[in-house]
This record gives structure tokens, C-alpha cells and sequence, in this order.
């Protein structure tokens, strides 16, 4: 290890590696984010180029402030992707501790079949899924996206986060047990911080396609006063004309709140990483 | 008062495992009790049974004169410290040990006596701030210790808590653990492997294997006068030699291995044509063929220890193996034969059958 680093050569070929990919995964962002600065003839004339002093419009922002209740799809993702990550946190928590602590019968068959959901999209229930929407009226609300999301994370989630539960020493918890801790103050208190880093990759794998979901606000939510982002700009994909300036300033501005969220997450993900190297 | 009453104590695991069968014991209040075994012989098993973190499946428990079969570990005052530290790790020393008073819902003053009480104890006094993962095994252990202190338990429970460090810190920490005990008054369980541990810590020793007590004594009792062929083999390094052999019509030699026979200056108290398994500790045999017996070892190679020599052998004639430990810096050579001699009263006979003690 400490010789593959020192080599310069090596060195230089997985900072190639890296920097290629880098690119490769930011050029198409790059790409809206200086095409949602131009005016719509430079967009199609030059997409590449980078706005200049002729080319440069705020045209597009311009349209989605104006047009449609921009701040409240805002929001509305923002709840539904904060809730459906504290729902998918906290119960996956709790079932995954479950699993890894108590012996029970039927522990590891409950296992298997909380890990089934891993391999079986639930886009195939939707049909399923929108007749008990109807039924419990939750049809046009965010508690159905943030109940459905929270279905979707689960399985993950307690795969992922009761196998690092596992590993947090039995001692430690019965020291807790002896302190005359009650079960939920060992969870919250003890367990949880040392799980935090598997916490935050759990957060970081549900948090973006929930965000950038379209299938489900489309079928359970489309409602005006409970749209989405992604399904609000869809107001200016027309089927003739598309607004490309409005279309690209929307999707900027979508990038910013799920940014900040993963830099959160992000910092909690590489500390648990090296936390185990160092040790 | 805190004695400890074990009556008939068992665990049988789900699977129909039996890790440990029919324990009884009565420790007294403020005693220094150590049970010691071999790995898997129920030791921990039993300790954790006192602390609430196993079930218990049958028998009874008295911590005072409360019955605490089914009483949760917090309630039942008692302190535990673990082999691994088992500190919380993301909190400071001083989080570490205000935790559990705090959740017990002390006032902040008794909980800073109590903290600063334990700390001078323990010469923590400059770590408080710290995190255990920025001390040493040693601190950390002491860490855990406090924890148990400010606590105010009736009963400690340790299990195994020196294994983790290295041997001059050990010896350092058990004197700690002995002022310790001193101090504090309170009843001591302690669990080890080490029969050193268990030897220079424990009033009383209580020496397990597979699951069932051998013996409960005073150390010394242990040592001179075992009640097992198991005990005696477990207690004293290097361990006690033996030899097998069958006990001769006139009672006063030992028919080893067919041919050879060990003869005795006095009758052995063993039935004539008994099996029995002899035994000598190392420290018993002299240079000197005066004695009970004389017998001549073959030397095959030498321990210079500085205050001992042990000379490892083979009894002459016969195939068993024979350690002797001499005073001082002795010369010997392999190959050479020495002839060694054992007073009568240094000798443990046991039926080679059951293994209990004859004389």
C-alpha cells in the first residue's frame, strides 16, 4: 500500500483515472448550468459555449420565478426527500437493531424477506400502491410520496445498517445495559453514533433518486399545490415547444438543495470510512 | 448487605447446550472472590448470569436477601467491568462515567462528588476531557473501573479485566485492584484464567471446569491440598508433575509402567491395586535423596530463570515426563540423571479414575 503510493508513476495513473471520471460524471451538469445562462438562440447555436457578454440572458430564471409556483415544488421536494430520509433512517434503524440484537424465531427469515425488497423494484406495485392511495384518500398529498419513498428505502437500509450493527461490540451495550439503560436509550445514545457514517451512506443512496423522482409525484401526486420539482418543470417540456432556458434554469437550481444535503452526508461518509482504516 | 447467594445456579443454552450445571456458593459481604477455569468452562457464563445479561434457567440468586433472578442488570446493584473496557466511545471520560447516574437521575452535585471522588482514586484526574480512544489500555481500564465506582454498587462484577494488557501493567493494576478492594469494602467477583491472577487477588478462589465447581478454598487450600486431579493440575507453575502407576499388596511402592515401581518410606494411604495418578509439585522435589521417596530423573533440557532453575525430565525407567524447580542458578547438563527426593506430606493422590483426592 505504502509502496503503490510512493510510486509516482501509479500515483499519476489513478489521478488520470480519477480527474477522467470526474469529468466525464460533471460534464453534462456543466453543461446545463452555462446553457441556463444564455439566450435560446445561443443555446442551439453554440450549446458548448460558455455565455458571454452577448450571449448571456437570465431569461430562463426569469421564467420559472414568473411561471408556475417555482418555491413551492421547491418545497414540496424538499419535505418529501427530508421526510421520506428521517422515516427511511429512523425505522430502518430500529428494524435493522432488531435484527442484529435479539434473537427471536423467525429472525432471520424476517431478514431475508426485509431484504427481498432490495431485489424487487416497487414500480411494479404501483398500481397497487395508487388503489390504497385512493382508498386512504392520501391521493395528492406528500404523506403518499413520503410513505411510498419510505417503503422503497427500507430494505436497504436495514440490510446495510443492521450488518454495522453487528459489529458494535456486545459489551459496549451491555455496559449500557448494567448503567441501567432502558433498549431505546441504548439505541438512540450508544448505537447510533457509533452507526452515523452507515447512517449517512444509507441517506446519500436514497436521497438522490428520491429527489430526482418522476414516477411517483407524476401517478400519486400531480396535484398542483403538492408538485414536485422535477415534475414542475415538466410544465415547460411541451410537446411542440419546449422553454430550453426555463427547462435548464430549473434543473440548476434543482442541484443546489441536493448538494448541500450530500456535502452534509458526504462528511459523516468519508469519516467513517477512515475511521476504520486508522483505528 | 451484600453477600452473594448462588444456589444450584445452571444454564442451558436453546440449542440444549449446558454451559453451566448446579453452582453453589455463598459469598460473603466485602469479599474477594475470583472464579477461575479454563476457556469455556462456564466462568463468564456464571458472572454474567449475576449481572442480569444471561438468563438464568434454574436455580437461585441472592444479592442481599433480594431474589434478582428476573430483575434487569440496572436494577440490580451491581457494576460490571468488561475485559474489552467496553467504554462509550464517542463520549469523554467524565460522559463515560456520569452516564449512568446521570440516566439514573442524581443531582449534578452528588454526581460531580461522586466523579471526583473516583477520579482521585483512580489518578484520573487529568484525563477527564478525553476520549478513550486517546488513552492508553491501562487508563482505559481504569476509565472502566471508575465507571463501576461511582456507581456505588453492592457487588462488582470483573470479568477478565486485565487479559488486554501487557504483563508489567498487569501486575501493576491487580495491586490497584487489591487497595482498591480494600478501600471500597464491597463484594468482588472476579473472573480469570490466569491462576496467577486468581492466586495473589482472591480471599476466596472458586475453580471451575466444564461447567460444574471443582473446588471453592482459600488459595492456599487449593494449593496444598487440592480436591481434584483437575485443581491440582490447574493451580501452581510449572504445573504439578504426575505419575500413574498402581498401588502394590504391601502398599508401599507403585508399580509405573510394569517393570519399574517407585518405592515409598511409608504405606501410601491407598487401597492395594488401586489406580491412582501421584503427584509432586515441581517446588516439592529436592536435589536432596532424603524423604518419603527417592527417584531418579532424566534431564532433558533447562530453564534458567534467574531466582529458578526448573529441570524438565523424564522419571528414569519410566516414560513420564517430570519437572523439577531448584532454588537458585543450577548447572545440569541433558543427558545427565539427578536423583530427587519428596517428603511424604508433599504428596497428592488421586484416583486416576474420577480424579478425586485419596489422601
Amino acid at each position: 500500500m505504502n509502496q503503490a503510493r510512493a510510486n509516482p508513476l501509479n500515483k499519476f495513473a489513478m489521478h488520470g483515472a480519477l480527474i477522467l471520471y470526474t469529468l466525464i460524471a460533471l460534464f453534462p451538469v456543466f453543461v446545463i448550468l452555462i446553457n441556463s445562462f444564455k439566450t435560446r438562440k445561443a443555446i442551439f447555436r453554440e450549446p458548448l459555449a460558455l455565455p458571454d457578454a452577448e450571449s448571456f440572458s437570465m431569461i430562463g430564471y426569469q421564467t420559472v420565478m414568473k411561471q408556475g409556483d417555482f418555491f413551492l415544488y421547491f418545497q414540496n421536494s424538499l419535505i418529501v426527500t427530508v421526510g421520506s430520509l428521517f422515516f427511511v433512517l429512523l425505522f430502518g434503524a430500529m428494524a435493522a437493531f432488531a435484527l442484529a440484537e435479539y434473537r427471536f424465531r423467525g429472525n432471520m427469515v424476517m431478514g431475508l424477506y426485509l431484504a427481498l425488497g432490495i431485489m424487487i423494484p416497487i414500480r411494479i406495485g404501483t398500481v397497487a400502491i395508487l388503489e390504497m392511495m385512493v382508498a386512504t384518500g392520501l391521493v395528492n398529498t406528500l404523506w403518499a410520496l413520503i410513505l411510498v419513498y419510505t417503503a422503497q428505502g427500507l430494505p436497504l437500509a436495514v440490510f446495510i445498517l443492521s450488518e454495522f450493527m453487528r459489529q458494535v461490540s456486545d459489551d459496549l451495550k451491555n455496559a449500557g445495559r448494567i448503567d441501567g439503560l432502558s433498549e431505546y436509550t441504548i439505541f438512540f445514545r450508544l448505537v447510533l453514533p457509533l452507526v452515523r457514517p452507515a447512517m449517512a451512506t444509507v441517506a446519500v443512496f436514497n436521497m438522490i433518486p428520491i429527489w430526482n423522482d418522476l414516477w411517483f409525484p407524476l401517478i400519486l401526486a400531480p396535484a398542483e399545490e403538492v408538485k414536485t420539482l422535477t415534475l414542475g418543470s415538466q410544465v415547460f417540456i411541451g410537446q411542440f415547444v419546449t422553454d430550453w432556458n426555463a427547462v435548464l434554469s430549473a434543473l440548476s437550481m434543482a442541484i443546489l438543495p441536493v448538494l448541500v444535503l450530500y456535502v452534509i452526508f458526504s462528511r459523516q461518509l468519508i469519516r467513517g470510512i477512515t475511521s476504520g482504516a486508522v483505528k | 448487605m451484600a453477600e452473594l447467594s448462588i444456589t444450584g445456579l445452571g444454564k442451558t443454552y436453546p440449542g440444549g447446550v449446558q454451559a453451566v450445571e448446579g453452582v453453589t456458593a455463598e459469598i460473603a459481604d466485602g469479599e474477594f472472590i475470583v472464579l477461575v477455569g479454563p476457556s469455556g468452562c462456564g466462568k463468564s457464563t456464571i458472572l454474567r448470569m449475576i449481572a442480569g445479561l444471561e438468563t438464568i434457567t434454574t436455580g437461585d440468586l441472592l444479592i442481599g436477601d433480594r431474589r434478582v433472578n428476573n430483575l434487569e442488570p440496572g436494577d440490580r446493584d451491581i457494576a460490571m467491568v468488561f475485559q474489552n473496557y467496553a467504554l462509550y466511545p464517542h463520549m469523554t471520560v467524565r460522559k463515560n462515567m456520569e452516564y449512568g447516574l446521570k440516566n439514573e437521575g442524581l443531582p449534578r452535585s452528588e454526581i460531580d462528588a461522586r466523579i471526583a471522588e473516583a477520579t482521585r482514586t483512580l489518578r484520573l484526574e487529568d484525563y477527564l476531557d478525553r476520549k478513550p480512544r486517546q488513552l492508553s489500555g491501562g487508563q482505559r481500564q481504569r476509565v472502566a473501573m471508575g465507571r463501576a465506582i461511582v456507581r456505588d454498587p453492592k457487588v462488582f462484577l470483573f470479568d477478565e479485566p486485565l487479559s488486554n494488557l501487557d504483563a508489567k501493567l498487569r501486575t501493576q493494576l491487580r495491586a490497584e485492584l487489591k487497595a482498591l478492594h480494600k478501600r471500597l469494602g464491597a463484594t468482588f467477583v472476579y473472573v480469570t484464567h490466569d491462576q496467577v491472577e486468581a492466586m495473589s487477588l482472591a480471599d476466596r478462589i472458586i475453580i471451575m471446569n466444564a461447567g460444574r465447581v471443582e473446588q471453592i478454598g482459600l488459595p492456599m487450600d487449593l494449593y496444598l491440598r487440592p480436591a481434584t486431579r483437575f485443581v491440582a493440575e490447574f493451580i501452581g507453575s510449572p504445573a504439578m508433575n504426575f505419575v500413574e502407576g498402581t498401588v502394590d499388596p504391601d502398599r508401599r511402592s507403585l508399580a509405573v509402567n510394569g517393570s519399574h515401581s517407585l518405592r515409598f518410606a511409608e504405606p501410601l494411604p491407598a487401597e492395594p491395586g488401586h489406580k491412582i495418578a501421584l503427584g509432586i509439585r515441581p517446588e516439592h522435589l529436592t536435589e536432596v535423596p532424603a524423604g518419603a521417596l527417592s527417584m531418579e530423573l532424566e534431564v532433558d533440557f533447562i530453564e534458567q530463570l534467574g531466582a529458578d532453575t526448573v529441570v524438565h525430565g523424564k522419571l528414569a525407567g519410566a516414560n513420564s515426563p517430570l519437572a523439577v524447580r531448584l532454588h537458585g542458578v543450577q548447572a545440569g547438563a541433558a543427558g545427565s540423571v539427578v536423583t530427587l527426593g519428596c517428603e511424604m506430606d508433599n504428596l497428592h493422590l488421586f484416583d486416576l479414575g474420577t480424579g478425586q483426592r485419596l489422601n
